[in-house]
């Protein structure tokens, strides 16, 4: 197998290659950090490259794999995370000005538990200031480039760790997700990102943007993949010790309110449908009106949060927030209580609005994003022939399952005639990530970005 | 009208620019506006759906 191969591979691929010793974790290490100091100048996906750390990690699970002590998959395997979460005595910045020299003194909980994995972290990664936006265009750190097109952006708020993994700079990585920030650059730069049911990941050690919205997800190459890191970053559990191969009978719910997306969007969205029916799934179209009051409820709320975690730094250093973030947040203090309070309650509108269609169906899918990747600094999309902000665009449809604290997969469904990724979601009830990985691990398609793999 | 929101910063201490203020003027318009059509929703027996928990539930 050669180097290419060897970087491109899925944790569930080099899992056993590692096992046997057919694969060491410190040369896979430095094939991964050559290739980082040969792209990450152009794709700019790392913050902070860990060299010296994870040669020191990668050697120590060398050792205990030789003396036969394997931990398991995630043994040996290259992670990179987002620079908003903890690592202790490594430079924590949020990809923020005011927080560049911030070193946090322990890891957070879900860096501890992907170690007791024995998986490497080589990097923290590159993320819209302070996880709110959906570019990953960083004033203080540079953009992201999306690895498919270097004049598109890779997506936000984790553009970082969806960019490094499409470039093949890290194998798994950590994203945050509070209005789609996991999904959207997963989409846009073809890999796969889960939100996981509200609070079923620990969030000790990840710097907050809005409390009651905030998640944290694996982003991997493959379904399988995202399913194994979520096993060691929670005590979730597949049944059977697998995903399932047979989703016969399943009934997957498509809502009608979710169409507002250009026509190549759609055309992977109906590869995906025709996927499912050929396993034996059953379509059902859905109607759920509550969906119309989404971004506002996912506005109001991050706005306050956001603002009351950054009130006190909006006093004193005003200008040091990248301009878009800064408004943001000042926005956010115009809020009151009554906007916010009535924002949770419409939280309950739609989340019950979504039980009740969960009567009737397994899963529901929409696409990820309306429109692929746009040009770095692009203010706007056009959709249907109508221009729409990136952020109201992009945040649409991700914020249904933030809104509603439900899990959500989200996965390539094709390229676009211009070659760029677009993907679709699947969300599961609370609690229920197995029945959409299992889904996802059906209609899964390593052809559906036609074998191409972008800056190799 | 960009009095009370240049007012409004001044109270609480945090500098803006003239940029800055008409974006926020406008967004916190829209926001208005969407309040209006929420109040016609029947909230009153609404309970807030508040989602804090922090740690896991497997």
């Amino acid at each position: 197998m050669n180097t290419q191969e060897l970087l491109s591979l899925s944790i569930e691929k080099l899992a056993p290659l590692i096992e046997r010793r057919q694969v060491s974790p410190l040369e896979l290490t430095d094939l991964f950090l050559e290739r980082i100091e040969k792209l990450n100048p152009k794709v700019n996906a790392y913050i902070t490259v860990l060299n010296e750390q994870a040669r020191t990690l990668a050697k120590k699970a060398e050792e205990e794999i030789v003396r036969g002590d394997y931990k398991g998959p995630l043994h040996g395997i290259p992670l990179a995370v987002k620079d908003n979460i903890d690592m202790n005595g490594i430079r924590t910045t949020q990809g923020s000005k005011i927080h560049k020299d911030y070193v946090p003194r322990k890891d957070a909980t879900v860096v501890t538990r992907l170690l007791n994995a024995g998986m490497i972290p080589i990097g923290k990664t590159n993320l819209h200031e302070y996880a709110l936006g959906v570019t990953t265009v960083n004033p203080h750190y540079k953009p992201t480039y999306n690895p498919w097109n270097l004049q598109k952006i890779a997506g936000g708020s984790s553009g970082g760790s969806a960019a490094a993994l499409a470039a093949d700079m890290a194998t798994a990585a950590l994203g945050t997700d509070t209005g789609g920030s996991v999904r959207i650059p997963s989409a846009c730069c073809g890999t796969v990102g889960l939100k996981p049911t509200y609070g079923r990941v620990h969030k000790k050690g990840v710097f907050p943007l809005a409390w009651t919205l905030d998640h944290v997800g694996p982003m991997t190459k493959t379904v399988k993949d995202a399913a194994l890191m979520l096993q060691a970053m929670t005590d979730f559990d597949l049944k059977d010790k697998r995903l399932s191969d047979d989703i016969r009978g399943m009934v997957i719910g498509i809502p009608e309110e979710a169409y507002q997306v250009e026509a190549s969007v759609l055309v992977g969205m109906e590869k995906m449908i025709k996927q499912l029916e050929m396993l034996g799934a059953h379509i059902q179209n859905v109607s759920i009106p509550a969906l119309e009051h989404v971004p506002y409820v996912a506005n109001v709320i991050t706005c306050t949060e956001a603002s009351a975690i950054h009130h006190e730094q909006l006093i004193k250093r005003p200008f040091d927030f990248g301009e878009d973030v800064g408004t943001i947040l000042k926005l956010g203090e115009l809020i009151t209580g009554v906007q916010y309070v009535q924002a949770q309650q419409l939280r309950r509108v739609i989340h019950e609005e979504l039980s009740k269609v969960f009567h009737s169906v397994n899963a529901i899918m929409t696409p990820m994003i309306p429109v692929p990747a746009p040009d770095i600094n692009q203010k706007y999309v056009q959709i249907n022939g109508e221009g729409v902000d990136v952020t109201e665009a992009f945040t649409l449809l991700p914020s249904i399952a933030n809104v509603a604290g439900l899990p959500s997969l989200a996965m390539p469904s094709g390229l676009t005639n211009s070659g760029l990724p677009i993907g679709i979601q699947l969300i599961g009830k609370m609690y229920d990530e197995q029945t959409i990985l299992n889904i996802g691990y059906q209609i899964e398609d390593p052809q559906i970005l036609n074998s191409k793999k972008p800056l190799h | 009208m960009d009095e009370w929101y240049q007012k409004f910063y001044s109270d609480l201490n945090i500098k803006i620019t003239e940029k800055e203020l008409q974006i926020v003027t406008e967004l916190h318009q829209i926001l208005l506006e969407k309040m209006l059509t929420i109040n016609k929703h029947n909230l009153i027996n609404v309970e807030p759906h508040f989602l804090l928990e922090g740690c896991d539930h497997t």
